[in-house]
């Protein structure tokens, strides 16, 4: 256990799965930080402009798939050309609702991504993920 | 003839052995004169030595005229002492009637010449039976030289007698066969090494006697590839005593050679080893030259009977039977002569094929040289059916001139008859082969039409009649000609296409293939014509259907891939609000704050408001999906449009936008119109939505044809997108690519479903900051019109 609590990162466009998800992590008492983006776009933004501070970067990034303008697809294609340039090492876990195999086997199949969590996710999965 | 002379041979043999013992216990007559008694027991004592030779004693007084005999000479008379009477005339009686004359005669000498008596002469026994007996007698007289008694031996010589008799008849024979037929005598002493000839030795063999006296002068002239053949045949005869009988060359004195037939025998001396060699040689050159002919006629009738091909037969009409066949039917049917001669008249019914029965020419008065055939199975020793022809003439006939007997030759044609058979067949499989061909079949030398099918006709349009016999490269376009010829003379044999010409002078797609086969003897053509009209038609159909079932199948993979869209988006937008509504409960059961509560209720209402938009939107979806056979209906883009434009004026209004139709090119279309009200709303509202916010948007409408299809194409001069990076999202449900407030992203969803629910198909060009435009293509996909 770091003294420092992590920085998470939730990537998705459904708002109230962001609220829930913050609720929930607060309550747990996993991050004292928690970013919250409604695009792909907005969180390679954020990525970009914090390269040179890595302590703002995320720890965890809780990423939806289906997202509009730059889905999550997308955000991992960007990602993978600038993660070299980020001092960091961030764990990315796909969080969706789509059941799709073509979905599940694509996230397995990315090297930057943890794991393919489906939606709901309770709070025992997020203190399991972050711990 | 061999066999009698054996036994001669034997008889004299036994008669040596009787000679000797006589010789060896000779008569001897005791000659007291005035001792009777001293004589009678001499007489005695003799007369039991005589008896174990069967010699009789006779003893005869003549003064008192009576006769002693022993009783070995009444066995010699088949008498007895009681019958016998003791008188000359006793005996005289039983003396034969034709030696009763001569034995009178020889005791009349004995008595006036004092001789010694010797008489052989037959005897007829009290039974009946006619022996040879000899008789040697010794006359005793009184000092005035009167005849007192005789006395003397009596014997049993028939054995010997019979056999010299025979001797004697056979030499006899001999000579005079020798003077009658070129024959030459000759009695060869073997101890001696001479030979002496009968008086025709030098007509014969042209010698004199001195000239071959002796058996080596003789011998050199035996024909040296004889001679050892002779002497070993002579020395077997020597050693057995048997007679020999043989023929050779002999060189005559005048060089050349004679056939000659010796025939002889050997004598035996006492010892029983040969001592003589008689025979007869005679010249038989004629007689074998004719045998020699006969044997050569009967080798060459033999040969010719043997060569003749099938059986020569004669066959009685009347009787029924085969009088006469040659060799040649073992060879042909098993049976031998006598097998045939056995089956008497049934012998066509046992050998004839029931069914051939009647094909055997029937006969009467033909005239000669009549030759009458048939064909025929004849059942084989082994059972086995063989075809046969025959060829029959007459070869005898009755007084009325009927044929009675024929003569014929039969020959085996079963091979012709199953190489017939196959002929037949394989020309009738042949036609039928070409009859039953959908082509046309022509048999042609080099080109001109010997025979043809039915087909060909029907493909030509000329009939059989007009083709056999003419020129069959007139079927064939001109151009094409030259290489058919070309395929003939090198006995191409693979199908090529060409141009045929019909009757009626049209032209038609034609492929030839040929092949060159013997046929009757010579070499031909067999060529095949196919009209490929149709081929090629089916093959232009083939290809159509081919684009066709491509054309489904990418059709299938579009419906395919809608259907796994649907599928995700069924999983997606409705997993993702009521899994929402999920986590949201959770938290209302632990919440204890009403403020919290609140918010949360409030956070529930629009996820179920989500859920339910969702639903609805997916429900829409799904009717169109269903609604595949909606309504269709002609439709004019100008009236349709300007429906839509009024829908959503105040929004042109608002940014004053410029709208511009031209739907003059393709004004028209059959459609369902509120697929065309949809498309129409969605693109206007889409380009509205997408505007530049600095700038008056300028949409532009135009309807035209690409060949058969009717094309929309929808051109706005606004944001545009970078179709590189969201190019595979703009026609999911959903997706906004703009963070524009109104960005629900289901009208280009909504519009791509109606489009290609209608067989069409929708597609983006764009450029960021420029515009976009869209192109609908209504008839994309035909295969679901209609």
């Amino acid at each position: 256990m770091t003294t420092k609590s992590p920085i998470i990162a939730l990537v998705d466009d459904d708002k109230i799965f962001q609220l829930m998800s913050a609720k929930m992590i607060e309550s747990l008492d996993l991050s004292h930080r928690i970013l919250q983006f409604g695009n792909g776009e907005e969180a390679l933004h954020y990525l970009k402009d914090n390269i040179t501070t890595p302590e703002n970067l995320p720890d965890f990034i809780f990423l939806d798939i289906n997202m509009p303008y730059v889905d999550g697809w997308m955000f991992l294609a960007d990602y993978a050309t600038m993660k070299s340039n980020l001092n960091k090492q961030i764990r990315i876990f796909m969080i969706s609702s789509s059941i799709d195999s073509r979905d599940i086997i694509r996230a397995q199949n990315n090297s930057d991504v943890r794991d393919y969590i489906l939606k709901p996710v309770t709070p025992e999965k997020f203190r399991e993920l972050v711990a | 003839m061999s066999a009698r002379k054996k036994k001669v041979s034997k008889k004299r043999a036994k008669k040596d052995g009787r000679a000797r013992s006589k010789k060896a216990k000779a008569p001897v007559a005791s000659t007291h004169q005035n001792t009777l008694k001293a004589l009678h027991e001499s007489q005695k004592r003799l007369s039991l030595a005589l008896n174990s030779a069967h010699m009789g004693i006779w003893d005869w007084n003549i003064k008192t005229n009576s006769l002693w005999l022993s009783d070995t000479v009444h066995k010699i008379f088949g008498t007895s002492k009681r019958t016998f009477d003791g008188t000359m005339e006793f005996l005289r009686k039983l003396t034969h009637e034709e030696d009763q004359k001569m034995l009178s005669e020889e005791i009349r000498k004995a008595f006036e010449t004092d001789k010694k008596y010797f008489v052989q002469h037959r005897i007829k026994k009290a039974n009946g039976e006619i022996r040879w007996i000899e008789v040697v007698g010794k006359v005793f007289r009184n000092r005035k030289g009167k005849v007192l008694r005789m006395v003397g031996s009596v014997q049993d010589i028939t054995e010997i007698k019979l056999s010299n008799q025979e001797r004697k008849d056979w030499e006899a024979r001999y000579k005079l066969i020798a003077a009658s037929a070129s024959q030459v005598v000759y009695d060869y002493n073997l101890k001696t090494g001479k030979i002496q000839w009968s008086g025709t030795i030098q007509e014969v063999l042209g010698y004199n006697q001195q000239e071959m006296n002796d058996i080596n002068s003789w011998e050199k002239l035996i024909h040296r590839d004889d001679r050892k053949k002779v002497m070993a045949r002579l020395e077997i005869a020597m050693q057995g005593l048997r007679p020999f009988d043989m023929k050779y060359r002999f060189k005559t004195k005048s060089k050349s050679y004679i056939h000659v037939h010796d025939k002889g025998i050997f004598l035996a001396n006492e010892e029983g080893q040969a001592y003589r060699m008689l025979g007869t040689m005679q010249d038989i050159s004629d007689k074998i030259q004719i045998e020699e002919d006969l044997i050569e006629s009967n080798r060459f009738k033999e040969s010719m009977e043997s060569a003749m091909p099938g059986m020569l037969y004669v066959y009685d009409l009347k009787k029924q039977v085969i009088i006469y066949v040659n060799h040649n039917i073992t060879r042909a049917i098993g049976y031998d002569w006598e097998e045939i001669e056995g089956m008497g008249n049934n012998f066509l019914h046992n050998l004839i094929h029931p069914e051939d029965l009647s094909r055997i020419p029937r006969w009467s008065n033909e005239p000669s040289r009549t030759v009458k055939s048939a064909e025929y199975r004849v059942r084989t020793k082994s059972d086995e059916w063989r075809w046969f022809y025959s060829r029959d003439t007459a070869f005898q006939r009755d007084q009325k001139g009927n044929v009675t007997q024929i003569i014929g030759i039969a020959q085996d044609i079963t091979d012709r008859k199953m190489i017939e058979a196959e002929l037949v067949e394989s020309e009738a499989r042949f036609r039928t082969l070409q009859e039953a061909s959908f082509g046309g079949i022509g048999l042609h030398d080099k080109g001109i039409i010997i025979d043809c099918n039915q087909g060909l006709s029907a493909i030509t349009g000329y009939s059989r009649e007009e083709l056999v016999g003419n020129d069959g490269l007139k079927l064939i376009a001109p151009e094409y000609r030259e290489l058919v010829m070309h395929n003939i003379l090198s006995g191409y044999e693979k199908p090529y296409d060409v141009e045929g010409i019909h009757k009626d002078g049209t032209h038609y797609s034609l492929e030839i293939s040929g092949k060159n086969i013997p046929y009757k003897g010579r070499d031909i053509r067999v060529t095949e014509f196919r009209d490929i009209t149709n081929r090629k038609l089916i093959e232009q159909k083939i290809l159509e259907q081919n684009a066709r079932l491509q054309a489904i199948t990418i059709d299938l993979k579009r419906k395919n891939d809608q259907l796994e869209e649907f599928t995700q988006i069924v999983s997606h937008n409705l997993r993702s609000p009521i899994g929402n509504i999920l986590s949201l409960l959770t938290f209302m059961e632990t919440s204890t704050s009403e403020e919290d509560k609140a918010q949360l209720m409030s956070y529930l209402k629009e996820s179920t408001s989500n859920a339910l938009t969702t639903l609805e939107e997916l429900n829409e979806v799904l009717k169109i999906k269903q609604n595949r056979n909606i309504e269709k209906q002609l439709l004019e883009f100008d009236k349709v449009f300007n429906q839509v434009r009024t829908m959503v004026s105040a929004k042109i209004a608002e940014c004053s936008a410029e709208v511009k139709s031209d739907f003059s090119k393709a004004p028209t279309i059959v459609y369902p119109n509120i697929y065309l009200e949809s498309i129409f709303l969605n693109l206007l509202t889409n380009a509205l939505k997408y505007r530049k916010p600095d700038q008056k948007p300028l949409i532009e409408l135009r309807t035209y044809r690409d060949k058969k299809d009717i094309i929309l194409e929808v051109k706005d001069d606004g944001l545009g997108i970078n179709l590189d990076r969201y190019g595979h999202q703009i026609f999911k449900l959903q997706k906004t690519f703009h963070k524009h407030p109104e960005s629900r992203g289901i009208g280009l969803f909504m519009i791509k479903n109606q489009i290609e629910a209608m067989g069409g198909e929708i597609s983006i060009k764009s450029k960021e900051n420029i515009g976009t435009t869209f192109f609908i293509n209504f008839n994309k996909h035909h295969t679901h019109d209609d």
